[in-house]
C-alpha cells in the first residue's frame, strides 16, 4: 500500500511496506455485521439533515401539523358559510324534500335537481371540499411525522 | 450509490435505508479489517473489530456530525477497540520493546547483522515478517504505521483519528521507521532504495 502523502520521499521501510499484501476479511463478515444489526435502525423520519450536507426533495420540513389546523379552521368556516349560503338559496329546503321523498327523487331526479343545478354555492363546495382533503391528509401525514420522530425500540 | 459520498451515504443511513448500510460496510470493511488485523495479528480479534466499529456506527448514526467524516470515526472507534484488546491480553511483547527510562533503547534489542542480498520476491516469509515488524512495535507507534502502511490514511487522518496533531502523526510515524528497519534487518530483510 503506497502513502498518500507524496510530499514524503519514500525510503527503504516505505517500499518494503509497500510489498505489505491487503488482507482479504472473511467472506461472511459482511453478512454478520449485517445480522447484528438491529431490525429497526435508530432513525429519525425526518432527521435534521447533517450540516453541510442538505438533502433536495426530502419533503422533511413539512409543518404537516401547521396545515392540518389551518385546513380546519378553514373547514370550520366554509361549513358555517356553506350552512348559511344553502338555507339562503333554498337548496337546503330542496335536500329535505329528496329526503323525506326519496322514491319520488329516484322516480324523476330530474325535478329536483335541476333547481339545485342553479341554487348550489359551487365555489363554496369547491372550496370546503378542499378544506377537507387537505385537512385529512395533512392530519394524517401529522401523525406519521410525529411516529417518525419517536425513538424506536432496543438493539 | 456506489460513487456517492460518505456525508450522503450517512444521510441515507439516518433514515434507514439499509442499503447505504452495505455500501458503507463494503467500502471500509476491508481498510477496517486490515488495520485492526495488523495491530492485534489476529484475525478473529480483527473481524470482531470490524463488526463492533460498524454496529457503533450504525447506532449511534443520529449523532454524526457532518465535519467529523465517517472514515476517522470509524477507524478511532476501531483504534480504541484494539487497545482495549491489548490490555486485556497484556501483551509482553511490547514491553519488551517500550523505551524505557534506565536508557535502553529498542534498537538494542535487534542484534545489528549485515543484509543479505536476498531476492525479495523469493522470501515466503516476507509477508509474515512484515506482520511481525508491526507486531513488534509499542502501541503509540504501532497505530500510526498501522494507519499508514495498511490502513493508506494520510497523516491528516491519522491526526484525526488519534486526537492528535498531524505534524505530532508525522514524528511518531517516523520514529517508529527506526525500529522497523532494526527488525527487519535482524530478519535479514533490507531494501535497496
Amino acid at each position: 500500500m503506497r502513502p498518500r502523502d507524496t510530499s514524503d520521499e519514500r525510503d527503504d521501510v516505505d517500499l518494503l511496506f509497500a510489498r505489505l499484501h491487503s488482507v482479504t476479511p472473511p467472506a461472511d463478515l459482511t453478512a454478520r455485521i449485517l445480522r447484528s444489526l438491529p431490525a429497526e435502525l435508530p432513525v429519525q423520519a425526518f432527521a435534521p439533515p447533517m450540516r453541510s450536507a442538505r438533502p433536495a426533495n426530502s419533503g422533511s420540513n413539512i409543518p404537516w401539523r401547521w396545515i392540518a389546523l389551518g385546513a380546519g379552521v378553514v373547514l370550520a368556516i366554509m361549513s358555517l358559510r356553506l350552512g348559511g349560503l344553502l338555507d339562503d338559496s333554498g337548496a337546503s329546503s330542496v335536500f329535505a324534500q329528496i329526503f323525506s321523498d326519496f322514491g319520488g327523487f329516484l322516480a324523476s331526479p330530474s325535478d329536483y335537481l335541476s333547481p339545485l343545478m342553479g341554487e348550489l354555492p359551487w365555489f363554496d363546495i369547491i372550496i370546503s371540499l378542499t378544506a377537507l382533503v387537505t385537512f385529512w391528509v395533512s392530519s394524517s401525514a401529522s401523525v406519521d411525522q410525529a411516529r417518525g420522530n419517536r425513538p424506536n425500540g432496543r438493539f | 450509490m456506489a460513487d456517492q459520498s460518505d456525508q450522503q451515504l450517512l444521510v441515507r443511513i439516518q433514515r434507514g435505508d439499509r442499503r447505504a448500510i452495505e455500501y458503507v460496510i463494503d467500502r471500509y470493511q476491508r481498510a477496517l479489517f486490515n488495520f485492526a488485523y495488523r495491530f492485534l495479528n489476529d484475525s478473529d480479534a480483527a473481524a470482531d473489530i470490524v463488526q463492533h466499529a460498524f454496529i457503533q456506527l450504525f447506532t449511534h448514526v443520529q449523532d454524526l456530525h457532518a465535519d467529523e467524516g465517517l472514515k476517522p470515526w470509524l477507524f478511532r472507534v476501531a483504534r480504541h477497540r484494539c487497545l482495549d484488546e491489548i490490555r486485556r491480553q497484556r501483551t509482553t511483547a511490547f514491553s519488551q520493546l517500550a523505551p524505557d527510562d534506565e536508557g535502553g533503547s529498542p534498537l538494542d534489542y535487534y542484534a545489528d547483522s549485515a543484509p543479505l542480498p536476498d531476492d525479495l520476491a523469493e522470501r515466503d516469509d516476507l509477508q509474515q515478517i512484515l506482520a511481525e515488524a508491526i507486531a513488534s512495535l509499542p502501541p503509540k507507534y504501532r497505530e500510526v504505521v498501522a494507519l499508514r502502511y495498511t490502513a493508506d490514511l494520510s497523516f491528516a487522518e491519522i491526526g484525526t483519528v488519534l486526537g492528535i496533531p498531524e505534524a505530532t502523526a508525522k514524528t511518531q510515524f517516523h520514529r517508529a521507521k527506526p525500529l522497523l528497519r532494526a527488525f527487519l534487518r535482524a530478519k535479514g530483510i533490507t531494501q535497496a532504495v
